[in-house]
């Protein structure tokens, strides 16, 4: 080999080692592929595929009662129904309501009695405990035991309160003007368990320095928490929005238990919806197309939250 | 019903309740003992069988020495939730839920059509008893386009349960004649809407309720998914179902929904105007078990509803009302709908139409099951009229009648309920009398029936909560009808299944 062809073929050691690292590097990446091969395909098993079913099932005319029939590809007639449907788009209203009134009331009166809590001197795990209880309650259990005796138009405490008051007979739940309210009422005293928890355990991870130097300062209780506290408790605060903001947007159980969307369609919500169409009705189609304009909303509710909660958080 | 006795021991008594009836009745002792067999023929088979909760263990109990003699072991299966749906699942996966299904008949469409049973053999009938049993369960609802699938099991039917110790009292009898002009009917209770909403009107308000508080006058299931389309339905029936017009639902020719015409927004506005006066505060949320508890509880005077309230009302523990209830048709009228002339008639007596909501539930051997052979056994073993009158005989089965062996007064006397004769004879007469009545309406038993209930069932309550009127309420729940119809292969296939159900 002459010295030109050895300066041809001749690599600097510098070089040669790059080269190395880049193909260990290389075969890390494979490993960690492979390893993460069983997480990605369960995922996509269970979450990816189901998914992309229920759209493809959205564009169909697929009833689970029409045997024998072939599937047809409808396009997206079902998606164009869900705005002519007076059905869908009283559950779509119910649903907003409740989301919008349910979220931010539960949000405040947990942070009202967190605070309060956070600052008790006496009885604090006595009543830290009480107003988790409701957390350890199924929904079925809330809605039947407390939802239905308390609100019971015969039997239940607050029927016997308007009477001793002189006030005339409600029926909350009966009457479509008040059936509504009375759910939200309801999933607020349940939610609030939760928000309470996690602004509690925010609120005790605060450090005390802040508010005391606060003070201090001359800051009164109420200032101290609105410029101190409260926007030290935004992050958090902002991730239970959020959730609450969610789960309220899912509604099902609680209405689905206590009023099965009535009186008329007063309280019919989109996933009680979903599941008369799609599971008892076997109209999968529709109720795919159905479920997937639930998650377009939540999807954009959820987005427009996150970013206000990024910059509460900044 | 017999205080602090376990569920063995009210088998055992409805066992001894039962005993000898048949034989009286002229079952045959070949059906009773079934078809014979090999002892231990099936040593060491398994098979599964999911059914109502009380309803399969209370079986499998009555079934210790079959199994010790047949070697076959029966396992149940425990489903929660919604059994109906769970099978309905698992028919539409053609998932293997058990080898035997007691399902409720009404979505019987949705499993026979798809072939999800076996078809009965000739030689399982004859040892059922077949001709015992009801002739529309045994002929309509436990058969598919002729072949029949299924052994009914329980007979639903829905009937007037009323007071019948009110109806008697002399200061009532007398205060009715000169309010109303007629008297109040002890024995039958209303015969029809207009008196039933009269003797409502007559028990709202006054101080006979149990506690001494204000009675009212009738409950019903008012809730949507509590039992909404049944209460509906079985009024309406009264005006729209002809003695001589089989259309019901449909316009069997065209497939037309029916449920917009005039008898049913009749029957809508009368309903929601007796609800507002006469049902207790919040009735619109009654479901089922609240109808049966205001009645039980001796607050309401009538509730139209399903044969169980009959047995319920036996427990002292949870009733105020054993031996005071009467029992007749749901209330008719005298003014029918004839859905094919497009008028109304009067007839010259008042036409009862019996609506068999919910359509009761039917034994079937699923076509998914390896030991076809050790399900029929245990088939023609359950299914016996002693089996069927044991079980229907012990409480929390909720079994109701289905077959003419069931009907022994004798029988309903000395069991674990231990009804007062002339009450029970009141009871099994009404019963009778509706299962055996030529105007029977059967409840929606076509493909995807559950669609068609929830949109009726929206609709009326809608119009009960006053958030539309009656017509425009039930114009909508046609419209959605129709689009159910075309959605499951268009109004001659659905036709072709609503005929067949009928029998026309």
């Amino acid at each position: 080999m002459s010295s030109q062809q050895r300066l041809a073929t001749w690599t600097p050691p510098r070089a040669a080692g790059r080269r190395e690292a880049v193909r260990r590097r290389r075969g890390q990446s494979y490993v960690r592929a492979l390893l993460l091969l069983p997480a990605f395909l369960s995922l996509a098993f269970v979450t990816v595929y189901p998914l992309g079913f229920t759209v493809y099932a959205s564009l169909t005319d697929w009833n689970l009662f029409n045997y024998g029939a072939p599937i047809a590809f409808v396009g997206l007639a079902n998606w164009a129904n869900l705005w002519r449907d007076p059905n869908f788009l009283i559950a779509f209203k119910n649903t907003a309501v409740f989301a919008l009134v349910a979220a931010p009331l539960t949000y405040i009166v947990g942070l009202t009695v967190a605070v309060a809590l956070d600052g008790a001197t006496v009885g604090k795990r006595f009543f830290r405990v009480l107003f988790w209880l409701p957390l350890m309650l199924s929904s079925v259990l809330v809605t039947l035991i407390v939802g239905r005796m308390m609100f019971d138009p015969f039997v239940g405490p607050i029927t016997a309160v308007f009477a001793a008051l002189g006030l005339p007979q409600v029926l909350w739940l009966a009457d479509p003007r008040t059936a509504l309210a009375t759910i939200i009422l309801l999933q607020v005293w349940w939610g609030t368990a939760y928000t309470i928890m996690l602004l509690l355990a925010a609120l005790e991870s605060l450090p005390p320095e802040l508010n005391e130097a606060a003070r201090v300062d001359g800051a009164g209780e109420w200032r101290a928490f609105w410029q101190i506290t409260f926007p030290l408790l935004l992050p958090v605060s902002a991730a239970i929005f959020l959730i609450q903001v969610v789960d309220a947007w899912k509604v099902f159980d609680i209405i689905n238990v206590l009023t099965g969307g009535g009186p008329g369609t007063a309280t019919q919500s989109i996933s009680l919806l979903v599941y008369q169409q799609g599971v008892q009705g076997g109209n999968i189609s529709y109720a795919s197309a159905m479920a997937w304009a639930l998650t377009v909303v939540i999807a954009l509710v959820a987005g427009v939250l996150y970013q206000f909660s990024r910059r509460w958080a900044q | 019903m017999t205080k602090g006795l376990n569920r063995r021991q009210l088998v055992q008594r409805a066992v001894g309740a039962s005993a000898g009836v048949l034989a009286a009745r002229g079952v045959t002792e070949a059906a009773v003992v079934a078809a014979p067999r090999a002892a231990r023929q099936f040593e060491g088979t398994r098979i599964t069988v999911v059914g109502r909760e009380v309803t399969i263990p209370t079986l499998l109990e009555l079934s210790q020495d079959w199994m010790r003699e047949t070697g076959i072991t029966v396992e149940p299966v425990v489903v929660s939730g919604d059994l109906g749906r769970k099978i309905l699942q698992s028919a539409v996966t053609g998932a293997h839920l058990a080898d035997v299904h007691l399902h409720d008949a009404n979505i019987g469409a949705d499993l026979y059509a798809r072939g999800y049973y076996l078809e009965v053999p000739e030689a399982v009938k004859d040892a059922v008893a077949w001709d015992d049993i009801f002739p529309f369960q045994r002929d309509r609802l436990s058969t598919w386009q002729g072949t029949t699938f299924g052994i009914p099991y329980d007979g639903d039917n829905m009937f007037n349960t009323y007071r019948r110790d009110l109806m008697l009292d002399p200061a009532n009898q007398e205060e009715f004649s000169a309010a109303y002009g007629y008297a109040l009917d002890p024995e039958t209770g209303p015969k029809t809407w207009r008196e039933h909403d009269q003797y409502a009107e007559f028990f709202t308000g006054r101080p006979w309720a149990a506690n001494g508080e204000t009675g009212y006058g009738f409950a019903s299931m008012f809730k949507r998914g509590g039992g909404l389309f049944w209460a509906y339905v079985s009024r309406a029936a009264a005006y729209a179902k002809h003695p001589s017009v089989p259309d019901f639902f449909f316009a069997l020719d065209s497939g037309e929904p029916l449920i917009n015409t005039e008898p049913f927004v009749r029957a809508l506005t009368e309903w929601k105007a007796a609800m507002q006066a006469y049902a207790p505060p919040g009735a619109i949320n009654t479901q089922w078990p609240e109808n049966v508890d205001q009645l039980l509880a001796g607050r309401v005077a009538m509730t139209n509803y399903w044969a169980d309230v009959g047995k319920d009302a036996q427990n002292p523990e949870n009733s105020t009302v054993k031996g005071r209830l009467g029992f007749h048709f749901t209330p008719g009228s005298t003014e029918v709908y004839n859905q094919r002339d497009r008028a109304w008639e009067t007839l010259p007596e008042v036409s009862y139409a019996p609506f068999l909501g919910f359509g009761g539930r039917n034994f079937a051997v699923s076509r998914t099951t390896p030991q076809a052979e050790a399900c029929w056994e245990f088939v023609r073993h359950a299914c016996t009229p002693e089996m069927t009158l044991q079980v229907s005989l012990t409480p929390g089965s909720g079994m109701d009648p289905v077959r003419q062996s069931q009907l022994s007064v004798d029988a309903w006397v000395n069991s674990p309920f231990q009804m007062e004769r002339d009450e029970a004879e009141r009871y099994l007469g009404a019963i009778e009398a509706n299962l055996q009545s030529p105007n029977l309406v059967p409840d929606l038993r076509l493909p995807g029936w559950a669609q068609y209930q929830d949109a009726l069932e929206t609709a009326v309550s809608l119009a009960l909560s006053g958030g539309s009127e009656p017509q425009p309420a039930l114009d909508q729940a046609a419209l959605q009808w129709r689009t159910v119809t075309d959605q499951l292969g268009g109004a001659e296939k659905q036709m072709g299944y609503y005929r067949d159900l009928l029998g026309v």
